[in-house]
């Protein structure tokens, strides 16, 4: 059943950029759950956002069980802690066999490691970083 | 937030969306002409509307000029609900003034009390109206009760109609997408009523009056097609599965779901059916035991006929198995004022029922018993309220605490003001009461005031109760103050230019 309607996400960290992708996502008409430990990071979700939210830490495994974070598609990682990302990653690779995980990363020394244990990765420093280098390397070419 | 221009484009796209899809609706009774040959030329009666329906949601699309709609924040969507309801209940009001000869306002009355899943009716004979009249009253519940934004949502706009479905009064989302929540709901609705008709059949109803009980039953409407309503049948297991599909009717559907999925451990948690379940099995003895001798000849009797009144009066149905217009009822103020309390009190939240709703009681009565606990507890402990609602366990939070003394607030100033209003036409206080709380919680149990030939001025007072109350108060008054504002600002303008 992979149409599109049928997809679960769950996204852990409801900043500017998680709640940004779930709002959107919730608009276009998939399942999707955001945890945030805090309360009034919710507020980052706009009115589109018609899918669960989940107050609580998502490094405890309750939590995780709550988001029936075995069943979904797509589990995106992005709280501002690349510690606390790998946690998360590996107990949902692990605890709940988790096929698409997706964390981000700041520091890029750690894509390595990250990519070691088959966790997907986005890192906005380096996309600052080539961004950034396209100008410099634009130039001299 | 969008400019008022766009706003305003919003809400004519929106209106026009559900006024064009309003005539499949319309034109279901007209099936019934087949097996019913000899009504075949009343079909017009309904094509009328039909007509009138496509056009105008056609010339309120083109006005709009938008090709898809936008986000419906709640802002937009109280406005929507608002004109949605009152054209739809209009138009759907033609069919009355045609086939049946109603006058306006008696017709306008009629739609009302069918739209709002009331149950209150200006027909005196129904066991000899129009059958195409009856489905259509029966269905106009059944839509009624699912709501429009369900069924918009469900259907053509999907997630972006969240605005609307609070607008229309409810907030369950059982499902982590709308759009899903929207048809597992529909799904759990249509499922009950296939099985409402099919069970109410092999109790003994023949089959048309079984689709027509199973579809007023389950959206605790209430409009009957016997004169007698239930009691015509005088049969237990008709009785018992009426009760049942009332019941259902006005548990949430976010209970259903939580049933459904097999989810027992959140669902025995869930404060709302155990709430019905005791009022229900409480007021039923303490009626049947007060009532012995007045009324009841036998407990077992007097037990069979509260038990219903009272199921029918919490989960805001309106089917009766007594004759409520009776003197000897009316007389008896202590099932009066317990079936009126009832009827203010009202099934669950997120049901097709109407009423204050049984979570708002369920959290005011934890909200009592948390703060004395917290009289008895250390003085820096902290503690929170939490309440299961479905598969989810809420907390209580003061904006909670605000909304719902807002309802209660709203809801007894106008049952008091409702009353006194009855009252100046000269009715006893205790039909006023208990004639006003079943219109504006949307029951449909009648003491005798409701009749073709009441003063124009409280019929006119009993559907503005019923549309009120099925709305919930506040969308209608917020939604009336936007175009009232906005008319002010166009007005303001306009002087400017000049």
């Amino acid at each position: 059943m992979k149409n599109n309607e049928g997809l679960y996400l769950v996204i852990i960290g409801c900043g500017k950029v998680g709640g940004n992708v779930a709002s959107k996502a919730s608009s276009l008409g998939y399942n999707v759950v955001v945890i945030d430990k805090n309360e009034k990071a919710f507020e980052n979700l706009s009115v589109e956002f018609t899918g669960f939210t989940i107050l609580g830490d998502a490094t405890e495994k309750d939590v995780l069980i709550e988001a029936k974070v075995e069943k979904a598609d797509y589990i995106f990682v992005l709280t501002d802690d690349d510690n606390t990302n790998f946690l998360i990653s590996m107990a949902c690779k692990y605890y709940f066999a988790a096929k698409n995980v997706v964390a981000r990363v700041y520091e890029p020394d750690n894509i390595q490691l990250f990519n070691e244990y088959n966790v997907a990765v986005v890192s906005p420093t380096v996309l600052a970083i080539d961004k950034l280098s396209d100008f410099v390397v634009g130039d001299s070419k | 937030m969008p400019k008022k221009s766009e706003q305003y484009q919003i809400i004519f796209f929106n209106v026009g969306s559900i006024l064009l899809f309003y005539p499949i609706i319309l034109l279901i009774p007209t099936i019934f002409a087949f097996f019913y040959p000899f009504e075949w030329m009343h079909i017009f009666a309904f094509i009328l509307p039909s007509i009138i329906s496509l056009s105008l949601g056609f010339f309120l699309r083109k006005i709009s000029k938008l090709e898809s709609s936008p986000t419906v924040t709640v802002r937009e969507g109280a406005v929507i609900v608002l004109f949605t309801w009152i054209s739809v209940v209009l138009i759907g009001s033609i069919p009355f003034v045609l086939i049946s000869g109603l006058n306006f306002s008696q017709a306008v009355f009629e739609a009302t009390s069918g739209f709002t899943t009331t149950g209150l009716t200006m027909f005196q004979d129904v066991e000899h109206a129009s059958k195409l009249i009856l489905v259509w009253r029966s269905l106009m519940q059944f839509i009624g009760g699912a709501g429009f934004a369900l069924i918009m949502m469900g259907s053509v706009i999907g997630p972006k109609g969240f605005g609307l479905y609070h607008a229309e009064g409810r907030v369950d989302n059982i499902a982590p997408n709308i759009k899903r929540s929207a048809r597992i709901i529909s799904l759990i609705y249509i499922v009950y009523a296939v099985i409402g008709v099919i069970s109410l059949d092999i109790a003994g109803m023949p089959l048309f009056d079984a689709f027509n009980h199973s579809l007023t039953a389950l959206s605790t409407g209430g409009f009957s097609v016997k004169n007698a309503s239930i009691g015509h049948y005088n049969n237990l297991s008709v009785e018992i599965v009426t009760m049942i599909l009332m019941f259902l009717g006005g548990t949430g559907f976010g209970v259903h779901y939580t049933f459904w999925r097999g989810n027992f451990r959140a669902l025995i948690k869930n404060g709302e059916p155990w709430l019905m379940i005791s009022t229900i099995f409480i007021t039923t003895l303490i009626i049947s035991l007060n009532g012995l001798g007045k009324i009841f000849t036998d407990f077992s009797e007097g037990f069979r006929q509260a038990v219903f009144q009272t199921t029918s009066a919490l989960t805001t149905t309106g089917f009766s198995t007594v004759d409520l217009s009776n003197p000897l009822w009316i007389n008896f103020g202590l099932a009066m004022f317990i079936l009126t309390s009832l009827m203010l009190a009202g099934g669950g939240m997120d049901s097709t029922a109407g009423g204050l709703k049984q979570y708002r009681i369920w959290v005011t009565i934890r909200v009592v018993l948390h703060s004395v606990k917290e009289f008895l507890l250390p003085s820096r402990s902290v503690t929170k309220i939490s309440v299961w609602k479905g598969q989810n366990r809420n907390f209580i939070t003061y904006e909670d605490i605000k909304e719902i003394l807002i309802v209660f607030t709203m809801y007894f100033s106008t049952f008091f003001v409702g009353s006194i209003i009855l009252s100046l036409y000269g009715y006893s206080l205790t039909e006023s009461m208990f004639e006003f709380s079943s219109a504006m919680n949307a029951v449909g149990l009648s003491v005798g005031v409701t009749s073709p030939t009441m003063p124009l001025g409280a019929m006119w007072t009993l559907t503005i109760a019923m549309f009120t109350g099925r709305l919930e108060f506040l969308v209608i008054i917020y939604a009336i103050t936007k175009l009232v504002f906005d008319l002010y600002d166009k007005i303001k303008k306009v002087n400017y230019k000049i």
